[in-house]
């Protein structure tokens, strides 16, 4: 190593996702914090532009909930997000396609917050976050750390990291810091320093990702999600503009590269489909896609969607997989170009958020989870949060912010309302993808007493939004 | 909902005791074979022909079939099968009970209920079962393994009471683990246009659908003179 130039900061953050980004920027807007000096580095590029366009949005979103959005706005990032670009919804609808369950959520009914949440890509929501940094931050940009050590022997336990700056081009620079942060999503390399085990597995399952033209909305204002349980997996449709909405499909991988096979246009028929067709119309249709993205000669998809369409009013005795009253289904029309791809869906739970090797976890790097309930990001932020406050108070009372007893307040303080949400979002996936009768009915049963009793919607909405 | 299972325990206690109340058969049919009906239309719905089926709901009597251009093709056809079964047991398609004890919201699935009597015929021709008692309960179990529908169950299980000892002992060496076997490897038999495939050799048609015939048995269709 020819150049090797160290420095020191207060605190080191590994990542710059939305997550470790949102850090760095919470610390620096802090009047307490503000005077740290701040390390963010980060493999990819930072400064990339999002998407500006008006009818153009990328296919990566988050769903934002009022809390994250607090945040945000603490930070000075939500002001930087225009108003066309983050979507606010007011209702949620969600239903089962394999029994009669059905609910459907609206936003008056949470606290005082008059949207459920808003639908934000995720590159306007980083970049949002990077433009708020003040000068305390130092980046790191295109830059890896490429191994982390403790010093020994040297009479200071700080960990030193090693980054390989500009795409491996630059020097190698090594940062010391009394706190180490791990922002650095599922396969964190700080967790693996820090010895902190993570127990989890990959879903059998891939989220594929698009963006939609659609027409008819509800209201004509487009703000209304909706999410259907397939026995496959969940579909959801976020509002993104007037006529555009995101497209989440989380199914099999064998069903998710059909999908991403097929034609445009016979893509959109099949998201239909999904929504509103009885579930053996998608079950058939599928197993017709041939291994090249087509469908036969003898099938005529246009022709068996609306026939199934009406079967879902006309043949069906026990009202199964019928969306909650008063839905009226937008219609998808187009998918944007290039904008389908498939992702991979898991579940980690790292056992510890801190350790005493001046570490701490956030978001992804801590706790991976299925995105059927758009938590993985709030979840990430609501991290955000309360270790800002920890540290806050820390350096308030003049501690060590890297020591183990100041960070072990925020492990205290995320680490089982996280690991609760992470339960109830399996076990929900779970729920769903079961098909045998007592376990439809059940939830059937289940769904419909929630949407009737308000005092308990009132409380699922405010577990699922504003925790 | 109390008065439809009295009418079902009714109907299996009339239909043991007297097996000519086909209507009382068909009663008992339809009011405990909801569930196991909707599980027969999810399976026409996730096939191509039986989802042409449920939207052409093509009905099968003597005004949409002609039995007398039937008894003109050659003998070896499905057709002329067909006919020479309801020629030989003297009945006709028409004799078929109408649906009318279940609800009146979801006309299609009436439709799958006039369908599965329609082609219990062809059940019949298909595995060259003839309709003596213990022929026909062989054939409700092929329909058991084949549909589910409790019906078939009841029959299956209850009918053989009826039979000397000599009987039920051909039924259950040699007909009921053939036919179990063959109904449940065999294709789904309601997923078939049977009107487009009259003119096609039984044989052909038998292979196609997986049905098999064990050694030396000698079906229904073998003994049609010219
Ligand atoms: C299809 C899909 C839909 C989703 N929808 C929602 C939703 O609606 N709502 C919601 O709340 N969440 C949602 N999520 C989850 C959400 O996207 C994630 O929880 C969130 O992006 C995690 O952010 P993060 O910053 O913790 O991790 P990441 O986004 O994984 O960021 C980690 C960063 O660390 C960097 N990095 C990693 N290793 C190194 C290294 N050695 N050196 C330097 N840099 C490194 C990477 O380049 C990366 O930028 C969804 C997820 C998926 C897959």
């Amino acid at each position: 190593m020819n150049h090797r130039i160290t420095q020191a900061f207060d605190v080191c953050i590994v990542g710059g996702g939305i997550v470790g980004t949102a850090l760095a920027a919470s610390l620096s807007s802090s009047p307490f914090t503000a005077h740290l000096k701040v390390a963010l580095v980060e493999a990819g590029n930072l400064y990339s532009e999002p998407e500006i366009r008006p009818a153009s949005f990328s296919n990566r979103v988050a769903s934002v909930t009022p809390a994250s959005m607090r945040l945000l706005n603490r930070i000075g990032a939500w002001d930087r997000i225009p108003a066309d670009r983050k979507k606010a919804y007011t209702q949620m609808k969600v239903w089962d396609a394999s029994g009669n369950g059905a609910i459907a959520f609206n936003a008056p009914m949470t606290h005082s917050a008059s949207s459920i949440g808003w639908i934000i890509e995720n590159d306007w929501l980083k970049s949002s976050l990077a433009q708020s940094l003040s000068s305390s931050v130092t980046v790191f940009n295109s830059s890896v750390v490429a191994g982390i050590e403790s010093p020994a022997g040297s009479g200071s336990d700080w960990p030193v990291i090693s980054v390989n700056s500009d795409k491996g081009n630059g020097p190698t620079i090594q940062l010391k810091s009394r706190l180490l942060v791990g922002a650095d999503g599922v396969n964190s390399l700080v967790r693996k320093y820090a010895g902190i085990e993570s127990i989890g597995w990959d879903y059998p399952q891939k989220a594929v990702a698009a963006t939609l033209e659609i027409e008819g909305v509800e209201g004509n204002r487009n703000d209304v999600a909706y999410q259907r349980f397939l026995p496959t997996g969940p579909i959801a449709l976020l509002p993104l503009a007037e006529n555009k909405s995101s497209l989440v499909w989380s199914a099999s991988p064998a069903i998710a590269a059909k999908l991403l096979s097929l034609s445009a246009e016979d893509f959109a028929i099949f998201v239909d489909v999904a929504f509103r067709n009885p579930i053996e119309d998608l079950t058939y249709l599928l197993s017709r896609i041939q291994p090249d993205g087509s469908l036969p000669k003898d099938l005529d998809l246009k022709a068996e969607a609306v026939w199934g369409q009406t079967r879902l009013e006309t043949a069906n005795t026990f009202k199964i997989g019928v969306p909650p009253s008063n839905t009226s289904l937008p219609r998808v029309v187009g998918v944007a170009e290039k904008s389908r791809a498939a992702f991979p869906l898991r579940f980690y739970l790292s056992d510890r958020y801190v350790s005493d090797h001046r570490v701490a976890l956030v978001g992804d790097a801590a706790h991976t989870v299925h995105p059927l309930a758009g938590q993985g990001l709030n979840l990430g932020l609501l991290d955000v949060a309360t270790l800002t406050n920890v540290i806050e108070e820390g350096v308030q009372a003049g501690a060590d912010i890297g020591n183990i007893h100041t960070l072990q307040g925020y492990a205290a303080e995320r680490f089982a309302p996280n690991l609760g949400m992470m339960m109830a979002i399996d076990s929900i996936g779970k729920l769903f993808r079961a098909e045998s009768d007592p376990v439809v009915w059940a939830r059937s049963f289940g769904l419909n007493l929630v949407n009737t009793l308000p005092g308990f919607k009132n409380l699922a909405m405010k577990a699922a939004s504003t925790l | 909902m109390a008065q439809r299972l009295s009418m079902a325990v009714g109907s299996a206690f009339k239909a043991l005791s007297n097996p000519s109340r086909e209507d009382m058969v068909a009663a008992l049919g339809e009011v405990t074979g909801t569930l196991a009906l909707q599980r027969m239309r999810t399976r026409m719905a996730t096939d191509a022909t039986g989802r042409r089926l449920l939207r052409e709901r093509p009905v099968i009597n003597t005004s949409t079939v002609s039995l007398s251009e039937l008894r003109a093709l050659p003998k070896h056809t499905l057709g002329r099968a067909y006919v020479s079964f309801l020629d030989i047991e003297g009945v006709s398609p028409d004799t078929r009970t109408p649906v009318k004890h279940m609800d009146d919201t979801d006309d299609e699935l009436k439709y799958v209920m006039l369908r599965y009597r329609q082609v219990h015929d062809f059940f019949h021709v298909l595995t060259g079962m003839g309709t003596t008692l213990e022929e026909e309960i062989a054939v409700k179990w092929f329909e058991l393994a084949q549909t589910g529908l409790p019906v078939a169950l009841l029959s299956g299980v209850f009918g053989p009471l009826r039979l000397n000892s000599s009987d039920r002992k051909l039924l259950f060496t040699e007909h009921v683990p053939w036919l179990v076997q063959c109904g449940s490897s065999s294709k789904f038999l309601m997923n078939v246009y049977y009107e487009e495939c009259m003119h096609l050799p039984i044989a052909d048609v038998r292979q196609q659908m997986g049905i098999f015939l064990p050694p030396g048995f000698v079906p229904k269709d073998a003994l049609i003179q010219d």
